[in-house]
Order: structure tokens, then C-alpha cells, then sequence
């Protein structure tokens, strides 16, 4: 059943990470029909995905985003299953058990479920210009891949937990 | 009961492990490689007017000049202005013996550009003012009538008094959409060397319009 989850949770995570995360939509207020036609491609929507924006903030040289994004976004949530599958296999190895709590450790760092929340608040918020971020199918999935893994996380420590007892 | 069993435990559990990760670049890689092959399917389809497509009768067309040459000379064979400077050219469009357009001077030139697209603004516009599409294009607006033509009147502008540089009858019938080149030899009444008259639909999408204009 853990190793199911983390499969489950494994399989989200690397659809959540390329999927459309968010799409936005430029506007200019007043002047949106003016830009249309001076510079129409810089109204266009743009959809990113997780990775997509880590490479946009790469393309433009913020690599202190782009660490802080893809350490919490992605190695931490990587790591994380990894860890889980190690002490999926045994609960008495002691080296296991000492990952799992690595695997705690690292969950409040991970800043997976940040986020996700931060998305959903800048898709809320009504941006200069009329401008508007939509969320699309990815970030879904990449949360339903945090929720996935909160509940491994559980399950492996109910486990533990009867097993001491 | 607990879901955590040592029988089934490989002997390398931090190897196994690689498993999730495997499993992510796997789901990741899948759905990229799905995605690319949809998008070259797909394309990206920019809908612009046909160039070199017939108008239609009864349909409104934005009609401008994109580019005007003149000969050296004026009239007279005489240089354009007194000095060394080149002539300063402006045009109008007559359409049904009605002057329905007048474009902005190009200075010193003999080889005038106009992009169909002009924004004037003034500081004190930016307390507020309302633009609108008609304003920004800088076009004559016309009907499509193969018995009818317009005027092409073309000027060299100065302080006292506008020097003709030429008056061209085009027949509309002659034009395509998009931009139409014509050539005119040098005459006494003709110092006009070359003219380029873009034409477009009004019921095109903004988008379509300024690509066009840009082009």
C-alpha cells in the first residue's frame, strides 16, 4: 500500500513538474487593444509549467530563484519519495529508520505545499492592468502528488508506530 | 497491522530506491514527448490577410501609401527645396472626389516610409485620453467598387506654399490585398517614381492588422 502511494505520488510529481502550471493572461488596462496592435505577440498568454519557470528565471540570470525553486520544488519532493521507498522495504534496519526521519526532516522543508498555495493566491489576486494568472491542470496534479505524499508519510509513521508498540 | 515487512526486503534498499525517481523522470519524459509531438502537429497559425487576393465589391478596405519615391528633380528639373535639403513628402487620398485621408510630412526625403500605424500624444494626454482603433490607423477608408478609383495626390510641403510632386489615378480594380507596387516613367507633371499602396481589409483582427503594418 506505501509503495503504491509513492508510486502514485511519484508518477504526479513528474506530470506536475511538466504540465501547464499556470497560464497567464497579459492585459494593459485601457491601452490592452493599443499593445494588441503595436506589439500583439506581448499580449499573448503564456502558459508555464513548474520546470518552464525555473528555466524562464534561468533564461533571465535570478538564480537565487531558480536554486530556492528547484531545491524546494523539486530535489526536496524527489528526495523525499526516494527515502520513503528506502524504509518501504524494512522497518528494523536502523540505517532505514534514520532516513525516515531524514525524510520528516526534509518534508518541512520542502516548500512543495508553499507552493502550490502561492499559486492559488496569485491566481486569486487581480494583477496590474487587468492582468490574470490562471491555474491549469498541472499545479493539480502536483498538489494531489503533495497530498499523496503526506498521506505515505503518515501511513510509514502509523506503521512505525505499531511496530514499536 | 503494519505495511512496513522486512521479507520482502532486497538487499540493496538505497538502490531500489532509485525506483520513485526512475518512475518521475519516466512520467515527466512521457508526457514532454506526448506534448512536443502535439504541438508540431498543431503549429502556430498566424491568420493573416492573403496578399495578392482580389477585393470585393461592396466590402470597406483600409488603403494607404507604405512607401513613396520621388525622382531627384521637381517639376521643373529643379532641385526639390532651395537648399541642399530633399523634398518634404506628405500625400492625400481622394475617394469619390472627397479628400478622406491626409498623412503625416516624412522630412528631407525622397524615399518615404509610413506605417499605417501613428500615435500622437501630448504630455497632457497622459491626465487622460481615450484612443481609438480609428485614430491609431493611419489609413483612408474606402469602398470597393471596380468601376471606381482613387486619387493619389502628392506633395512636397512647405511653409508658403505645398510644391506638387505628382496626382496619380489608380483604379481600384487594379489593386490586390496587401501591398501593390507601381512604377511611373519621370514627366512634366509627374515627379513620382514609385508608390506602394497597401490595402487590407477593415474587418480584419487587430493582431492581423498591426502584423501586417509591422511587416
Amino acid at each position: 500500500m506505501i509503495r503504491l502511494l509513492i508510486l502514485a505520488s511519484s508518477i504526479l510529481l513528474g506530470l506536475g513538474l511538466v504540465a501547464p502550471t499556470m497560464t497567464i493572461y497579459p492585459k494593459a488596462g485601457n491601452f490592452s487593444w493599443l499593445v494588441e496592435l503595436v506589439d500583439p505577440e506581448s499580449v499573448l498568454p503564456v502558459t508555464y509549467s513548474i520546470v518552464g519557470i525555473i528555466a524562464e528565471l534561468a533564461s533571465i540570470n535570478d538564480w537565487f530563484l531558480v536554486f530556492v525553486l528547484s531545491i524546494f520544488s523539486i530535489f526536496f519532493p524527489i528526495i523525499k519519495l526516494y527515502l520513503f521507498w528506502v524504509v518501504s522495504f524494512s522497518s528494523q534496519n536502523s540505517k532505514l529508520i534514520n532516513a525516515y526521519s531524514i525524510a520528516s526532516r526534509l518534508g518541512k522543508f520542502s516548500m512543495a505545499e508553499v507552493f502550490v498555495l502561492s499559486l492559488a493566491l496569485i491566481s486569486l489576486k487581480t494583477l496590474p492592468g487587468g492582468t490574470e494568472v490562471n491555474l491549469n491542470w498541472g499545479c493539480y496534479v502536483y498538489f494531489l502528488s503533495v497530498v499523496l505524499s503526506i498521506a505515505t508519510s503518515l501511513k510509514i509513521n502509523f506503521s512505525i508506530s505499531d511496530l514499536v508498540q | 497491522m503494519s505495511n512496513l515487512s522486512d521479507f520482502d526486503s532486497p538487499k540493496r534498499p538505497w538502490l531500489t530506491a532509485f525506483v520513485p525517481v526512475a518512475v518521475i523522470l519516466l512520467a515527466a519524459g512521457l508526457y514532454w514527448a506526448i506534448s512536443a509531438s502535439d504541438s508540431e502537429v498543431d503549429g502556430l497559425t498566424v491568420d493573416l490577410p492573403d496578399s495578392g487576393e482580389k477585393l470585393l465589391s461592396g466590402k470597406n478596405y483600409y488603403t494607404y501609401i507604405s512607401e513613396i519615391e520621388l525622382y531627384p528633380s521637381n517639376e521643373e528639373g529643379k532641385p526639390w527645396d532651395q537648399g541642399d535639403d530633399g523634398p518634404d513628402i506628405k500625400y492625400q487620398i481622394k475617394w469619390l472626389g472627397n479628400e478622406v485621408f491626409e498623412s503625416s510630412v516624412k522630412d528631407d526625403s525622397l524615399l518615404a516610409n509610413w506605417s499605417g500605424l501613428q500615435i500622437d500624444l501630448n504630455w497632457r494626454d497622459l491626465l487622460g485620453k481615450t484612443l481609438s482603433p480609428n485614430e491609431t490607423i493611419q489609413a483612408a477608408r474606402i469602398r470597393y467598387d471596380a468601376q471606381s478609383s482613387i486619387e493619389v495626390i502628392v506633395k512636397d510641403s512647405d511653409l508658403a506654399k505645398d510644391d506638387l510632386a505628382g496626382n496619380l489615378n489608380i483604379e481600384l480594380k487594379t489593386l490586390r490585398i496587401g501591398k501593390n507596387r507601381k512604377d511611373f516613367p519621370k514627366k512634366t507633371d509627374n515627379c513620382i517614381r514609385r508608390i506602394e499602396i497597401t490595402v487590407l481589409p477593415i474587418d480584419s483582427t487587430l493582431e492581423d492588422l498591426a502584423q501586417f503594418m509591422k511587416e
